[in-house]
């Protein structure tokens, strides 16, 4: 099983000076220690205008920082927005491409369309059109990376025959992946040989039965590129000796998080639009901290608490399938960055090597 | 964490919140009646002037006018228009009301007495036509303090339409302000999507003066047959919801 951390690079008011800066810095710090220690992905969103919630609009330049300091981990970058107005396709597989360069052959790119009428107005897209231009961009990628000249004649974007320049390292181009967050997107994932990356957090039995559509789904796939047949899921992570206070600061995690989350605009909400057939990411984050969980009131799936309760719910994701997951450490800064430094330690030390059989002990930090 | 309003609630008398004189122990049906709304984002300088501490501005922040006709119904036969921002109270999605207009009197002082609504009398339609619905308020003396349409409607499905719960103010018979909630069931019939447009738009005569449209967000028009809920709750309007909410029923407010 594959662990990554991801980052949303959110900024509490009041917007101090230095503030912004020092949500960066300690998300590098963090970035940094999870690749000595390990992990395999350090992911960081692409999100504009949404204010606290994530202050991270160039998370191409912030993951270039992360990977000149990192020397093993993979670097997630997404979700790009594959929305022409806010990024045209040709960008998006140029400065993916110099990150894959930079980052000697490291990258991966997840793909998405936003799910907010805040970022989607801002820059005058028709949330009805996200779709097609998501799918648009996604069959374009892998040709601009492969091809030594591009050309296209389309409905979200159009171009005469060009070299796209630079050409990724990896052969043939970097692993593409979907956030699939509303039921049917991992059909999506799956009919075009993406990896689909879950962004509910928690949930089994409705995730279990997804999984299992998208691996037949897949094997019957009209790629658009290399097939990367990989689920892996997001989920808020706090590791403490103490079980008690672990889930505590994992429980204020994850509500802080639901609550910020839940001040966004969706495009449903916005909008009568069929092309977001539900209100995104909240329902699904009210639902399931909702939902019946343990006898200390945990909901079911979190990766809270202490090492033994996070390998138990870590291993019930591997039975439904899930290859890997990405951890949610912080938000808003509610989680002190020694506590994150301590918890991602302890998480290496005691949780990481029961799925690691086989695999080489990571040699980079002490952990 | 997100901003909250800065409304001071102290200031405004009984014109803007009314007494909840027979508060609705019951439900009102209202059949076959039309819904249009029409969605616009404001200006950022108004984002929190005219919402109470307890709520949380939208982000960008929104304006909804909404126009219900009545035809028939328990209530009688009136045209009610609503200017209501866009906000969460606590995690949920709200809209909270800022100004509220009806032409039909016997009908405003229903939806005072039983719903707290601050119903002003004022000359209020909507008209419909083949490629667009206009609503319209009218003040005394002629002018208009409104007018708005829905253009190029086009028919989406039912159950693509989708109403926030709302929220205003009431006035307790202690005389306390509190925040009440008004969720009207809706069995939709017929549903049309289209373009807001909104050429004139007096903020000032709806209380709200510095308050400007911006942003086009989106027209809907329904044909539904809606439920006016009994009130079931209220909350203070300077507390987190869910601390402060309590139950309302018969016999009394508050129990």
């Amino acid at each position: 099983m594959k662990f990554g951390v991801f980052v949303e690079l959110s900024v509490p008011r009041p917007w101090t000076p230095g503030a912004e800066r020092e949500v960066y810095e300690n998300s590098i710090r963090y970035l940094k220690l999870a690749d000595e220690l390990g992990f395999d992905y350090a992911w960081c969103v692409e999100h504009h205008f949404l204010e606290e919630y994530s202050h991270s609009s160039a998370p191409d330049l912030f993951l270039c920082a992360v990977a000149r300091e990192t020397k093993r981990i993979r670097i997630g970058h997404g979700i790009v927005i594959c929305v022409p107005q806010i990024n045209p396709p040709v960008r998006i597989a140029e400065r993916a491409a110099v990150l894959d360069i930079l980052s000697g052959g490291r990258l991966d790119v997840g793909t998405g369309r936003s799910s907010t009428w805040t970022e989607l107005a801002g820059f005058g897209v028709d949330p009805a059109d996200t779709k097609k231009y998501w799918d648009e961009t996604v069959r374009a990628l892998p040709k601009m990376w492969t091809q030594e000249y591009y050309s296209h004649d389309g409905t979200a974007f159009s171009m005469p025959e060009r070299a796209v320049l630079p050409k990724p390292i990896q052969d043939p181009h970097p692993p593409l992946w979907v956030a699939v967050t509303s039921p049917g997107t991992e059909l999506d994932a799956a009919d075009r040989g993406l990896g689909s990356l879950g962004l509910t957090f928690g949930g089994f039995g409705e995730q279990e039965e997804r999984i299992a559509t998208y691996r037949k789904r897949i094997q019957q796939c009209d790629p658009v590129g290399a097939v990367n047949e990989q689920v892996h899921t997001v989920n808020f992570m706090h590791c403490s000796e103490d079980d008690e206070r672990g889930t505590r600061v994992g429980q204020r995690l994850a509500a802080t998080f639901s609550y910020i989350s839940s001040q966004l605009l969706s495009a449903r909400e916005a909008t009568p639009t069929p092309a977001y057939p539900s209100l995104g990411l909240l329902p699904q984050l009210r639902r399931e901290s909702g939902a019946p969980g343990d006898e200390k009131g945990v909901p079911e799936g979190l990766t809270i608490g202490d090492p033994d309760r996070i390998t138990r719910v870590l291993r019930r994701w591997e039975s439904c399938g899930v290859d890997g997951v990405n951890f949610l450490m912080n938000t808003m800064e509610r989680v002190p960055h020694e506590d994150i430094e301590s918890s991602l330690r302890l998480f290496a030390r005691e949780v990481m090597p029961k799925f690691r059989t086989g695999e080489p002990a990571p040699t980079g930090a002490e952990v | 964490m997100p901003l909250n309003g800065t409304l001071d609630v102290a200031v405004l008398g009984t014109d803007r919140v009314p007494t909840l004189a027979d508060p609705a122990a019951t439900d009102a049906t209202l059949p076959d009646a039309e819904i249009l709304t029409l969605s616009f984002e404001h200006n950022h300088a108004a984002h929190t002037e005219y919402l109470p501490a307890a709520l949380h501005p939208t982000v960008p922040p929104t304006l909804h006018w909404s126009f219900l006709v009545v035809d028939d119904g328990e209530i009688g036969p009136f045209t009610l228009a609503q200017l209501r921002l866009g906000c969460r109270a606590g995690y949920r999605a709200r809209s909270f009301l800022v100004a509220s207009f009806v032409d039909n009197e016997v009908a405003g002082q229903q939806l005072r007495a039983r719903w707290g609504f601050h119903a002003v009398p004022a000359e209020v339609s909507v008209r419909r036509f083949y490629d667009r619905v206009e609503a319209r308020v009218g003040a005394p003396d002629g002018t208009s303090i409104v007018e708005g349409a829905l253009v190029d409607p086009m028919p989406v499905a039912p159950s693509a339409a989708t109403f926030t719960a709302a929220l205003h103010l009431v006035r307790m018979p202690d005389d306390t302000v509190r925040i009440v909630q008004v969720d009207p069931e809706m069995q939709f019939r017929q549903a049309d999507y289209g373009r807001p447009e909104m050429p004139t738009f007096d903020a000032a005569a709806c209380g709200a003066p510095g308050l400007e449209l911006r942003l086009p967000m989106a027209a809907l028009v329904v044909r539904a047959d809606v439920v006016l809920p009994a009130l079931k709750y209220s909350f203070a309007v300077d507390e987190p919801p869910q601390r402060s909410v309590q139950r309302m029923g018969p016999p009394g407010l508050e129990r």
